[in-house]
């Protein structure tokens, strides 16, 4: 038996612990033979959007998915955001009961947007809100689309540019700084850019890393999601 | 633009002496020179943007604060790119929203690459 929740609601809860837990639905245990229900986090009542960028400004709430979303256009073409949690799937883990009887996390099924039709508050998922493309390949590093759009963040919570985590004597920052040289100073695409970034930091190529095949912190499944066309270069003339 | 708090009138003159001093930077930073030095041809626009996180150390921050630098003084010095680099206080909602909503305004402007780094995790709700 499969249910769908949202992939984030336990971290958020974790960073903000205010709201409740309300029962989001009802699925059929086969073991039990009866209606379990499953829980969400609810915060004012309302859909939760994605935001960054809270702490400066006078009252300002962040970045959010949202209003952001009215201010981009098909110039935003190639975006990075190193920060926790802006590549979350809205839709994304469903969950199952493992041996215990326990809620898991489950198969992985990554939609990166959605559009709250039910309270009306619009876009979700900061993806698109930067993008404005629905169609991004939702891993455009190994299998790009034909696109313009690049977008490449994190799933849950990023790493420090100075963990050295999978290094020896580099960290991320020296990868990202190797990844944008290669990129817009060599002009290769950004795919390669990524797995000569690596490789420059002992790494045999991004697939290989740990930001594309996950790692955990806190128990939480995270990775870096490169969503678009990698294939794409950075214009030059 | 979104706000949902109750401003004095201090703090309004305030707001709005930073989104002009923002717009004003923006300008001079970027599109002046773009102008002057490009005529009609399109240029592409590179932005980083970054607030000091409340993780890790100090380190964290120099860290990032460095590679939102480092990557603007690449794009700048190549090609038809123009950069700036707004990691600090500059990096506030309304200053992300503006600076995107210039260059989707500007025929100058074909492409804009953005460079985000240093949250600190945050979730908010959306108000009614």
């Amino acid at each position: 038996m499969i249910i769908w929740q949202p992939f984030t609601l336990e971290i958020y809860a974790a960073f903000y612990p205010y709201g409740h837990n309300e029962i989001a639905g009802w699925y059929w245990d086969d073991e039990q033979g009866a209606w379990v229900p499953y829980y969400t986090l609810v915060v004012d009542g309302y859909v939760r959007h994605y935001a960054y960028y809270s702490y400066y400004g006078y009252g300002y709430t962040g970045i959010e998915d949202y209003w952001l979303s009215a201010y981009t256009s098909w110039k935003n073409q190639f975006t990075f955001l190193w920060t926790c949690t802006e590549a979350d799937c809205p839709i994304g883990y469903c969950m199952l009961k493992d041996s215990n009887g326990q809620l898991c996390y489950g198969d992985y099924v990554d939609s990166y947007y959605y559009f709250d039709i039910d309270h009306g508050t619009g876009l979700v998922g900061m993806p698109l809100a930067w993008t404005g493309n629905t169609d991004m390949a939702k891993d455009g590093y190994s299998s790009p689309d034909i696109g313009s759009n690049f977008y490449i963040s994190f799933c849950n919570t990023s790493l420090g540019l100075c963990d050295q985590a999978e290094f020896g004597t580099y960290n991320y920052g020296d990868f990202v700084r190797d990844f944008y040289y290669h990129a817009l100073v060599d002009h290769f695409s950004i795919q390669y850019s990524l797995d000569l970034a690596m490789v420059n930091c002992g790494v045999n190529g991004f697939s290989n890393s740990w930001l594309y095949q996950g790692y955990y912190v806190d128990n939480y499944y995270c990775k870096m999601k490169v969503l678009g066309n990698s294939d794409n270069t950075l214009p030059y003339y | 633009m979104k706000e949902d708090v109750n401003y004095t009138r201090r703090e309004k003159i305030k707001m709005v002496k930073t989104r002009i001093a923002f717009i004003a930077l923006f300008l001079l930073v970027i599109l002046i020179p773009t102008n002057l030095m490009s005529g009609v041809k399109a240029q592409h626009v590179s932005v980083a943007w970054g607030e000091p996180t409340t993780i890790g150390n100090g380190n964290e921050t120099a860290a990032d604060s460095y590679t939102a630098s480092y990557i603007t003084n690449l794009a700048n010095g190549w090609g038809d790119w123009v950069a700036a680099d707004f990691y600090g206080s500059s990096t506030t909602p309304y200053n992300v929203y503006t600076s995107n909503d210039l260059v989707r305004n500007y025929p100058c402007y074909d492409y804009l690459a953005t460079f985000h780094v240093g949250d600190i995790c945050s979730f908010l709700p959306l108000r009614s």
